[in-house]
């Protein structure tokens, strides 16, 4: 099953989680006032709405992640590849081959994963 | 409520001359940099918001009042806009629908004006109500926006950047514009809260809502927002050098979105008119002083001109006339040669005004007669001709 979608916003929160996890919900809302600006309200409302959507688990006011850095990454990609290349994995390795320049081993390397 | 609107009604149109007059100076001095026409509006807000105005020789506005106060209670209700052309054709027709029955408790003036104030309010309240409404919605968007540094946020719900906040502005910016933009887009939206347009705009938009019945208000306010827009372009690229401009320009074109034209809070870069304002960022040149100079020296014009009131006679006679009978008033004529009529002095009820008018010939001040009873049409040409005559007056009196 795919992961659910986060929004840009939610991300960097993630990125906050993952670093700290597990924490106490009320010192996230600390550190996500002094690094994202938001106020705590706000970050308990983003806590209700990504575990509502089972991104992260909130229990005891100790808030964990439920869903992996890597996941996410992975689905961000899938969104990449259906957006911005109509889902055609030549098209997304074309472009990330020219815009890298890679060398002959690492192009060797990357098709190699690809086609596990 | 009656008389406030009434009051209302007759600064708005009063600054309606001013407006116009914008207009034509932002035509004539396009070449002159942008801040003189956001100092421009700026006179016309002043002159909507102060009540009390000064008297001067040198106003070009017609009248000061072109609804009397006591258009409620006079037995003719009538206008004075200033020009016997509009006096000529507006006030037969309120004579004829407006005028008082005797036996009515309420003369028909008092119930037009009270429905029209009524609405009045209504749409005051509803301008109001639907910008506190928007700009809560936005406020709760913007909620999870994730500081990038300083005042600057970024967020995936916008979609382009704008100001928000009125004592400590936020610079809001959509995470999708570029790393080689940013500088661009923030230069921009730092100087408008340099130039405290984040005040600005909302005042003016307060004032939009209160005057909502005045279209050339309406005008006024969207070429407000394009001033400011393209004062702020100038402050940002007045530097710069001409590769920065066009990267400056880029930037303007890649968060050019489509909007709804009135937006009071946000300030956005790439809201107003944007292919105007990238053909003044690609040909910027820094103006020269002597445009400058006859710009400021036309706007100092157009304030003492537009922004006083022409002066009243100071034995000027009010007549609170009850519905019922009629009663006939003094006319006062500034010059009677002028007039071409005979100085009608029927009853007077002072001696004073009866000195006054006698000793009006050659009198330095105009003298602005009062709503009456009039005694069949040429009284009305009377009116409208001694209005015609108040304003040449002025010229020729200094």
């Amino acid at each position: 099953m795919n992961s659910p979608k986060v929004f840009e916003s939610e991300y960097r929160f993630c990125l906050i989680l993952w670093k700290y996890e597990p924490i106490n919900s009320t010192k996230l809302a600390r550190i996500c006032k002094d690094e994202l600006g938001w106020s705590r309200t706000t970050t308990f409302t983003v806590i209700r709405r990504l575990s509502d959507r089972g991104v992260v688990k909130n229990e005891n006011a100790t808030v964990t992640s439920l869903i992996s850095k890597e996941d996410i990454q992975v689905a961000q990609m899938d969104e990449m590849m259906e957006k911005t290349f109509e889902g055609s994995l030549p098209a997304f390795i074309a472009a990330f081959a020219r815009h890298q320049e890679l060398t002959d081993d690492e192009m060797k390397e990357i098709l190699r994963i690809i086609e596990k | 409520m009656e008389s406030l609107f009434l009051k209302l009604a007759n600064l708005s149109m009063i600054a309606s001359w001013l407006v116009l007059a914008v207009l034509l100076i932002r035509l004539v001095f396009r070449k002159a940099p942008k801040w003189v026409r956001c100092f421009l509006w700026g006179l016309v807000a002043l002159r909507l918001i102060c009540p009390i105005s000064i008297e001067s020789v040198f106003s070009l506005i017609p009248s000061a009042e072109p609804l009397p106060q006591d258009i409620l209670y006079t037995a003719a209700p009538e206008v004075h806009s200033g020009t016997g052309a509009i006096d000529n054709i507006v006030n037969p027709v309120l004579s004829s629908t407006l005028s008082p029955e005797p036996e009515a408790s309420a003369n028909p003036a008092q119930i037009w004006l009270s429905v029209l104030a009524r609405i009045w309010a209504a749409g005051v309240a509803a301008m109001l109500l639907y910008e506190l409404i928007s700009y809560l919605l936005l406020k709760r968007r913007v909620a999870t926006a994730t500081l990038l540094r300083e005042n600057i946020k970024q967020s995936e719900s916008i979609n382009s950047p704008f100001v928000l906040g009125l004592f400590r502005p936020v610079i809001y910016l959509p995470y999708s514009v570029a790393e080689e933009e940013l500088t661009y887009v923030i230069a921009h939206e730092k100087a408008h809260i340099r130039r405290k347009d984040h005040w600005w705009k909302p005042i003016g938009f307060i004032l939009l809502a209160v005057y909502w019945f005045n279209p050339l208000l309406w005008v006024a306010y969207v070429l407000l927002c394009r001033d400011i827009e393209a004062a702020c372009d100038e402050k940002v690229i007045r530097e710069m050098e001409k590769e920065d401009r066009r990267a400056y320009a880029a930037a303007l074109l890649h968060c050019s979105v489509r909007h709804r034209v009135i937006a009071a809070c946000p300030l956005a870069f790439g809201e107003v008119g944007v292919k105007a304002r990238i053909k003044d960022v690609m040909n910027y040149k820094k103006p020269a002083l002597g445009i400058v100079l006859s710009a400021v020296a036309a706007t100092i014009v157009a304030a003492v001109c537009l922004l006083t009131v022409p002066k009243r006679d100071v034995n000027k006679q009010q007549e609170s006339v009850v519905s019922t009978n009629s009663k006939e008033t003094i006319q006062e004529d500034a010059d009677a040669p002028y007039s071409g009529a005979p100085t009608e002095l029927i009853q007077s009820d002072t001696g004073a005004a009866n000195v006054a008018s006698l000793s009006s010939v050659g009198y330095a001040e105009t003298s602005r007669p009062y709503g009456g009873q009039t005694v069949g049409g040429s009284h009305d040409g009377h009116h409208s001709e001694s209005h015609h005559d108040s304003s040449h007056h002025d010229g020729s009196h200094h």
